[in-house]
């Protein structure tokens, strides 16, 4: 009962298809009350369009979607703040009118809207441009005004579609402090992006989606698990490189005696000790590399692919 | 849900912000100013420019080379005739209104019997005022003694390379008419470098119509003025109405002011067209620009489809009686000062056109036209993905939308026609023909009913456009293409 109340977004086999296409996929998920979520996939997997059926933009072909327990519409109106892919806001409007506009949507009063909007413009570095035109602004200034406007309202739930795409370096670790600070204060945020590192940074959870279909959801350390395991050998034994090869996808020599190999999917290191074991490989140096989301990521996109070459021999 | 359900049910508070952005988007803009005070201007400016052309025309000094020794002089006394007539008019109508019924009677007997001078002197004794503030104009047009007798010494005054003295300051001679007979024919030639200049011309042209119309009726002893005078006092078919009953109670004559309320009638509907037309265009580009910008998904977030779109039509309806507030003020104006100076039977003409069945329909005919016009810009306005998807998508609407004002000028000639008729049942007319036919007559059942078709064509509209914009603004759209596509899938059930 507990664990029910604590769900802010589910999401129970849900599928669309656009003329016949199908975009989304028999896909399930739930985000827990202070988690933040990271919704990966390459651009076309599915995520916007999952997004805006967790928002009620657009109805499930099947499937059901709850949001705070209820089906998604107005009963959410003012709980969620939702930053969508495609940026925009009206050019003729200066910054703290249109985060002003979209905080009295989400149901603030037109003098707290302003306030709001006039304390986060200082807060977030834009208070000189609290009454330049949104046309004047450069698309990243613009962008972090949306934001603004996504979170004036103080929202429960916030939605990011694709947050950093446009934002400079330094602006991209500006928003990753903004999303840190909103989730300290105990409010859940889901974000799509196709650049992990931000995922690696912030998100408790992970997503991944793939041609319209989930194919992992769990924490960033389940994630990794499924990351090719890569490792620097370093060895003088005669025939040791056959024997290494016979283990790798990749496989390297930047120097003499020292190699370097990402390990055929399935394989872990104690398939390389045992096989240098078998051969009386001796090692001088055995340095495992930690795993990068990004490396997870395509190997999971490619095991959901799988390919007919890929079966595993170890000499 | 069903693609082609519709929840009506607003949040009054998100659907007033929605009106209010979007009138208030408009309204704060120097183009919306522009727009609406344009007919403002266009009517200072109308009403300006004979004035202005009366003040900056210069005086023209023209010689009459006549070799036929009669000419010349009856030229002379038929621009005094003429600027005698027309002077002769102009005190008529500028007096019209401005002067007691007694006063004026009396003006007009010494105008008709004095002439006009006679008539300024005798306006300037009992109302100084009204002939300070007259402007009346004076002819432009001065005869000049010829400054030489024959075309080539006259050559260098025309080309400006001399002058002729007039009052003792030099001006120049604008043209010279030299009449002469070659070979018994009357020659005028009228000789000038002022090319643009036509009045003189016009003026002699007259003279010579009228000396011809002379000539033929003078073997039988008439004269062009007495034909003209007989004409004036011609007799005229009389139109009686059997609807219109006189003081003694007996069938009463139709007069022009009869006539008032079909003109206000077509006026009236034309005026719906072009605010519907105004309001619906301007639905249109309000979508497309929140399209181009790409704002809806993120209102979409916190805001019902419903809301922002009966939003939308609820501020833009706001913007385009705020565009049309010039007129109305200037309409409500010009009806008070009417109903104040006007002859009363013309007043009368004027209530009878603005009947309460007028007062009550129109404002329920542009809200329907509005409704069912709007909410199809809407819906395509959401399907264009820019300026140039929106225009293509328009024109088949401002085709339609042309077609129906034709109910316009059939209405106001024949107000019975089977045309007319059909045309009120018909959604896209309905509300201008409705309107049009109102000064008729016509059973109060079939505006009524027509009333309710535009009710039962606006629901469907309204629900198939709301479903067309939340495909619209969340694809990208497609123009004509998408259209197409939307209408397959949901017309057709073809996927």
């Amino acid at each position: 009962m507990l664990e029910q109340a604590e769900t802010i977004l589910s999401l129970s086999d849900i599928s669309k298809s656009f003329a016949g296409k199908r975009a989304v996929h028999n896909i399930s998920f739930q985000v827990k009350k202070g988690q933040i979520v990271g919704f990966l996939g390459p651009n076309g997997s599915g995520k916007t369009t999952t997004l805006r059926m967790a928002l009620g933009l657009i109805d499930p072909d099947m499937g059901k979607v709850s949001l705070f327990g209820n089906p998604p519409g107005e009963r959410a109106f003012g709980r969620v703040g939702f930053l969508p892919e495609e940026r925009g806001l009206y050019r003729k409007i200066t910054a703290r009118e249109a985060i002003a506009y979209i905080a009295q949507l989400n149901g603030l009063g037109r003098k707290e809207a302003y306030r709001r909007a006039d304390a986060m413009l200082d807060r977030y570095g834009l208070g000189d441009a609290k009454r330049k035109k949104i046309k004047q602004m450069s698309k990243g200034m613009a962008q972090k005004v949306q934001l603004i406007a996504a979170i004036a309202h103080d929202p429960e739930f916030l939605i990011l579609d694709e947050p950093f795409s446009g934002l400079d370096p330094v602006n991209q670790k500006l928003l990753e402090d903004m999303v840190r600070e909103i989730a300290d204060k105990g409010r859940t945020i889901v974000f799509s992006t196709h650049v992990m590192e931000h995922a690696e940074r912030l998100c408790d959870k992970i997503i991944l989606m793939s041609s319209g279909k989930k194919i992992f959801d769990g924490n960033t350390e389940k994630a990794l698990a499924a990351a090719p395991q890569s490792l620097t050998v370093e060895t003088k034994t005669k025939g040791a490189e056959y024997v290494l090869r016979s283990v790798s996808k990749v496989f390297s020599n930047p120097r003499e005696y020292v190699y370097k190999m990402v390990l055929k999917d399935g394989l872990v290191q104690r398939d390389v000790l045992q096989a240098c074991e078998r051969n009386k490989v001796s090692l001088l140096l055995f340095e495992p590399e930690k795993p990068s989301l990004h490396e997870a990521f395509v190997a999971l996109v490619s095991q959901d692919t799988p390919n007919e070459n890929s079966s595993v021999r170890v000499v | 849900m069903s693609f082609f359900s519709f929840n009506p049910r607003l949040n009054i508070r998100r659907t007033y912000l929605v009106a209010k952005r979007d009138f208030v988007g408009y309204v704060k803009t120097w183009g919306f100013w522009l727009t609406a005070l344009s007919p403002l201007f266009g009517m200072v400016l109308a009403a300006l420019a004979p004035l202005l052309m009366m003040k900056s025309e210069p005086t023209r000094y023209v010689s009459i080379l006549d070799k036929t020794g009669y000419h010349a002089a009856a030229i002379m006394r038929f621009q005094q005739d003429s600027n005698r007539e027309i002077m002769t008019g102009l005190l008529r109508a500028s007096t019209k209104y401005a002067m007691l019924e007694d006063q004026r009677d009396a003006f007009y007997t010494v105008l008709d019997e004095q002439g006009p001078e006679a008539a300024k002197s005798y306006l300037r004794e009992i109302n100084p005022r009204l002939i300070k503030s007259m402007k009346l104009p004076q002819s432009k047009l001065k005869f000049v003694d010829l400054p030489a007798q024959n075309l080539n010494d006259l050559k260098p005054f025309l080309l400006g390379e001399k002058t002729i003295l007039v009052d003792g300051k030099a001006q120049r001679l604008a043209g010279v008419l030299r009449i002469y007979e070659k070979d018994g024919v009357l020659t005028p030639e009228y000789w000038t470098t002022k090319l643009s200049y036509i009045s003189f011309p016009a003026l002699v042209d007259g003279y010579f119509a009228n000396l011809a119309s002379d000539k033929y009726l003078k073997p039988a002893g008439l004269s062009y003025k007495q034909l003209r005078d007989v004409r004036k006092n011609a007799i005229e078919v009389e139109t009686f109405s059997p609807e219109k009953i006189g003081d003694g109670g007996d069938i009463a004559k139709v007069s022009m002011v009869d006539r008032i309320p079909f003109f206000t009638a077509a006026a009236l509907s034309g005026l719906l067209w072009f605010a519907v037309f105004t309001g619906a265009y301007m639905l249109l580009m309000s979508m497309v620009e929140e399209k181009i910008n790409k704002v809806l998904e993120m209102l979409l977030a916190t805001t019902r489809f419903s809301e922002i779109f009966v939003g939308k039509l609820i501020g833009i309806a706001a913007l385009t009686l705020a565009s049309f507030l010039p007129w109305i003020i200037m309409g409500a104006i010009g009806f008070f000062i009417t109903v104040q100076v006007a002859d009363p039977e013309i007043v009368a003409g004027l209530s009878q056109a603005v009947s309460p069945k007028m007062l009550f329909f129109l404002p329920v005919f542009f809200l329907l036209g509005y409704v069912f016009y709007g909410s199809m810009f809407i819906a395509l306005g959401a399907m264009a993905e820019s300026m140039q998807d929106a225009s293509t998508l328009m024109t088949p609407m401002v085709l339609l939308l042309t077609a129906c004002i034709m109910v316009v000028p059939i209405g106001f000639v024949f107000p019975d026609s089977s045309i007319l008729t059909a045309a009120q049942w018909f959604p896209f007319s309905a509300p201008f023909a409705a309107i049009i036919r109102l000064p008729n007559n016509p059973p109060l059942w079939e505006t009524i009913g027509s009333a309710l078709v535009l009710v039962a064509a606006s629901t469907l509209v309204v629900r198939l456009s709301a479903r067309m914009f939340k495909h619209g603004v969340l694809t990208g759209g497609g123009g004509m293409a998408g259209v197409k596509a939307w209408f397959a899938r949901v017309i057709f059930r073809k996927s």
